[in-house]
């Protein structure tokens, strides 16, 4: 009876998003999904500067002052905090698909922080650089 | 309802419609034990992902210290720069290798995210093909402006 009773009756579901606090990895992982998305984004605005430039000044000038507007300086920074985080975190994958024997969840939590750390160092410098 | 994987067969619950397919025709990504030659295909492919992000890595430093170099030329200066050594090969390479690279991941995405197959094929087509025209448009008028 209790043996039925444990049967199960549907399929088990993905874990509820809303209710299930994401551990520093999975948010991590996310991230790096999202921010590959951002930077593919992003690409447009290196293309505008090329196929600009090939059809000549006027162009590559109308481009160069939409970058340099602060809508252009937003997507920018946002640009360069997604290239550090992508590259860095990308690399920590690398190292991971590398070497699984590197993987534990202690070790995973502080090449987190480090990488988040890496991230605002490098993209405050680079601004500080420009 | 038998959710036995034991046959070594495909059995997918469709998240949406609750269907389940059997058999189905297509088996990129789906792991199955019985079909080797998708999942070399799907491994390739990780492969590929791992390798053309290896190269980007060198290829991004280089992006980065030219851009921040250079961030507020005039068009006379972009063009210089351009035209100074290895710049364009480089600046071709990351086209090359970054719209690739973004091809392959944009296309895992859509392959975990998207349950319905002809949905998530139409949007691999699409994404693409987006990123060969952008690498293409990019290339080309990098040609145009060494060429002037």
């Amino acid at each position: 009876m209790i043996a039925a009773m444990n049967e199960p009756k549907s399929r088990p579901l993905s874990p509820h998003l809303q209710v299930y606090r994401l551990p520093m990895a999975a948010l991590m992982s996310i991230t790096h999904r999202i921010t590959g998305v951002i930077l593919a984004g992003g690409f447009l605005l290196v293309a505008a500067f090329l196929i600009s430039a090939a059809f000549g000044e006027n162009h590559y000038n109308a481009v160069a002052r939409f970058s340099s507007s602060i809508f252009g300086l937003v997507i920018l920074i946002g640009w360069s905090l997604a290239l550090y985080y992508h590259t860095f975190n990308g690399i920590r994958h690398l190292i991971w698909d590398w070497c699984p024997s590197t993987v534990s969840k202690d070790k995973a939590t502080v090449s987190g922080w480090i990488i988040l750390l890496l991230t605002a160092a490098a993209t405050s410098l680079t601004w500080m650089a420009v | 309802m038998d959710y036995s994987f034991a046959d070594g067969g495909c059995n997918f619950a469709d998240m949406d419609g609750g269907v389940i397919m059997n058999n189905h025709t297509d088996h990129t990504g789906c792991g199955c034990p019985s079909h080797g030659q998708a999942k070399g295909k799907a491994l390739s492919q990780w492969l590929c992902l791992r390798f053309l992000s290896l190269l980007l890595i060198p290829l991004t430093v280089w992006l980065v210290i030219s851009i921040v170099a250079h961030a507020g030329d005039d068009y006379a200066a972009f063009i210089a720069w351009l035209d100074t050594g290895l710049n364009v090969y480089l600046l071709g390479a990351f086209i090359i290798v970054g719209c690739y690279h973004g091809a392959l991941g944009v296309q895992e995405i859509i392959e975990d995210y998207v349950s319905t197959q002809r949905a998530a094929y139409a949007a691999i087509f699409a994404v693409k093909t987006a990123f060969l025209a952008l690498a293409v448009l990019c290339i080309g008028s990098l040609i145009l402006i060494v060429m002037k």
